[in-house]
């Protein structure tokens, strides 16, 4: 009796056993006749061997087929049972042979597919990782899609970074030798202008002495006209000017940290250090309202210094210096900037000439109408250059002349 | 507290002319009654740190040869015995880069040296003046 009980039983599961067999088939034969699968894969014998209909979706097949990138389908368990023409190629393997391959293998460290395959349970999971097909190793970026719950696959999109990598290499290392020679030239800017310290030292050093001990010679016992001390005297001041002119030439390309500058501000202090010069030539100086650029304000006050210094001295002998400094702003080609003019009443120049004044040495006058060495505009060039500016000049002999800086504004 | 009518100075200067013009000024501005002068930085420490009746104040030069200057002051503010001694630097040129190092090592004072003689009088004219200050 009991006996015939467990037979029952054992008959009654293996019905059922067969039922869900037989509606595992039925969804099978279902789903390729509506064409939601394109390929089967069956173990023969631990053999995994691909079926594929000719019936499946042509239209994303040949999307996927035609794909640039390399694209896969994967089993679970990571069996490839479809593999484009593109990843063929990057593989250099004829695609047939890759299908019924296991994906896992192509990698170059393993378990980063057991990673992959881990975040793709929940959606898509991307990787920049190197494959290992055939020992050529080669950098890729992998995307794992889980197809799950419409198809239990995964879909692999893979693309070659070979390329990519190699630029990102040449890139990191060009900057790598930029910055090197960054570094060198602010080294060598250092030691530049330590050497020209120690030049104007050494230099000023004996002129100082020849300077000091003149005043020991006794110049009464020559005649006042062409009297030597003088002339040693006048010349070695000369000098000592030339080489203070020159140092600051050499230091008016150095980039300090720029900062906003009031440039009321620096006017003020600018009319304040001529006062003296001012009042002796009885120069009237005015100044309008003026912007806020972007600079150093040492180099601004030297520009400025300079130039009202010259609009002084170049002044005509009967009439009172007149000076006005104001702004506009000037438009060009699509550029804006800031055009600081200093106006003066002076003797003003000759066309020809207006090109040669910020060259450095250049001078018009000789030595004994005008006092200078040639070396103030030429610094005032120099620092508008060093303020991505420009310093332009126009003039009408006995007419005066007008000084523009034009510093461009960032933020129009 | 110093008496800035006794004082007693060390002045650190390779070059004789400037020594004697310097040493001159010292000696006619009353305040100084003892000037010690060294040619270099080196002698200037053996001279601070063998001292018996040791300088009120120091004066030196910049480029000098075998130790400068500024490699001497170096020493002598990291020395906690000579650091209260208050020092003075006196250059023809100014070097921004050895200004600020000075600066930043408590120098009292930096001067350039002068065209004249007239003017070299002004440097312990100067010294006395902040070393009354500071008391």
């Amino acid at each position: 009796m009991e006996n015939k009980e467990i037979h029952t039983n054992r008959l009654l599961s293996e019905i059922n056993a067969l039922k869900d067999q037989l509606f595992e088939a039925h969804s099978i034969i279902d789903a390729i006749r509506e064409g939601s699968v394109d390929a089967l894969v069956l173990h023969n014998q631990g053999t995994p061997q691909i079926y594929t209909l000719e019936s499946a979706d042509y239209t994303y097949r040949i999307l996927i087929e035609k794909f640039s990138e390399g694209a896969l389908s994967i089993t679970p368990d990571g069996l490839i049972s479809y593999c484009n023409d593109s990843f063929s190629k990057l593989a250099n393997i004829p695609a047939k042979n890759i299908t019924g391959t296991y994906i896992k293998s192509y990698f170059d460290v393993q378990e980063v597919f057991e990673d992959l395959l881990e975040d793709a349970e929940k959606g898509t999971a991307k990787r920049e990782v190197m494959l290992n097909i055939g020992g050529r190793r080669f950098p890729v970026n992998i995307s794992f899609t889980s197809l799950a719950p419409t198809v239990d696959a995964i879909g692999v999109v893979i693309t070659d970074l070979t390329e990519k990598k190699q630029h990102e290499e040449t890139l990191l290392k060009n900057q790598q030798e930029l910055e090197l020679k960054v570094n060198e030239l602010h080294a060598t800017n250092t030691s530049l202008e330590q050497f020209i310290h120690v030049i104007s030292h050494d230099l000023k050093e004996p002129l100082r002495k020849i300077l000091m001990y003149i005043s020991r010679l006794d110049a009464t016992a020559y005649a006042p006209e062409n009297n030597p001390v003088g002339v040693i005297k006048s010349s070695a001041i000369r000098l000592n000017s030339l080489v203070d002119d020159l140092v600051k030439y050499a230091f008016s390309s150095v980039k300090d940290d720029m900062e906003p500058i009031d440039l009321n501000k620096v006017l003020k202090e600018v009319k304040d250090d001529l006062e003296i010069s001012i009042a002796e030539n009885n120069a009237t100086l005015i100044i309008d309202e003026l912007p806020v650029i972007t600079g150093t304000s040492v180099q601004m006050r030297q520009v400025f210094s300079n130039l009202i210094a010259n609009a002084i001295k170049y002044s005509k002998n009967d009439i009172a210096p007149q000076i006005t400094v104001d702004y506009e702003i000037a438009n060009e080609s699509d550029k804006f900037y800031y055009k600081v003019n200093i106006h003066d009443n002076g003797i003003g120049m000759d066309k020809a000439h207006l090109n040669k004044i910020f060259t450095i040495f250049q001078r018009l006058h000789m030595r004994n109408e005008y006092s200078g060495n040639g070396i103030g505009l030429a610094i005032c060039k120099k620092i508008m250059e060093n303020h991505s500016g420009r310093i332009e000049v126009q003039s009408i002999p006995g007419n005066g002349s007008v000084f523009s800086l034009l510093f461009p504004i960032n933020n129009l | 507290m110093t008496n800035v009518k006794s004082l007693h100075i060390v002045i650190a200067e390779d070059d004789f002319d400037d020594a004697d013009i310097v040493q001159q000024s010292f000696e006619s501005n009353g305040n100084f009654t003892k000037i010690e002068l060294v040619k270099n930085g080196q002698e200037l420490l053996n001279l601070l740190r063998n001292c018996s009746s040791c300088p009120d104040v120091i004066l030196t030069d910049i480029n000098m040869p075998i130790m400068s200057g500024i490699e001497a002051l170096r020493e002598i503010y990291k020395d906690p015995a000579l650091t209260p001694i208050p020092c003075f630097v006196y250059s023809t040129s100014i070097n921004p880069t050895y200004e600020a190092q000075c600066k930043e090592l408590g120098v009292k004072g930096f001067f350039i040296k002068p065209y004249s003689f007239e003017e070299f009088n002004n440097i312990p004219a100067v010294i006395v003046e902040v070393l009354t200050a500071g008391q």
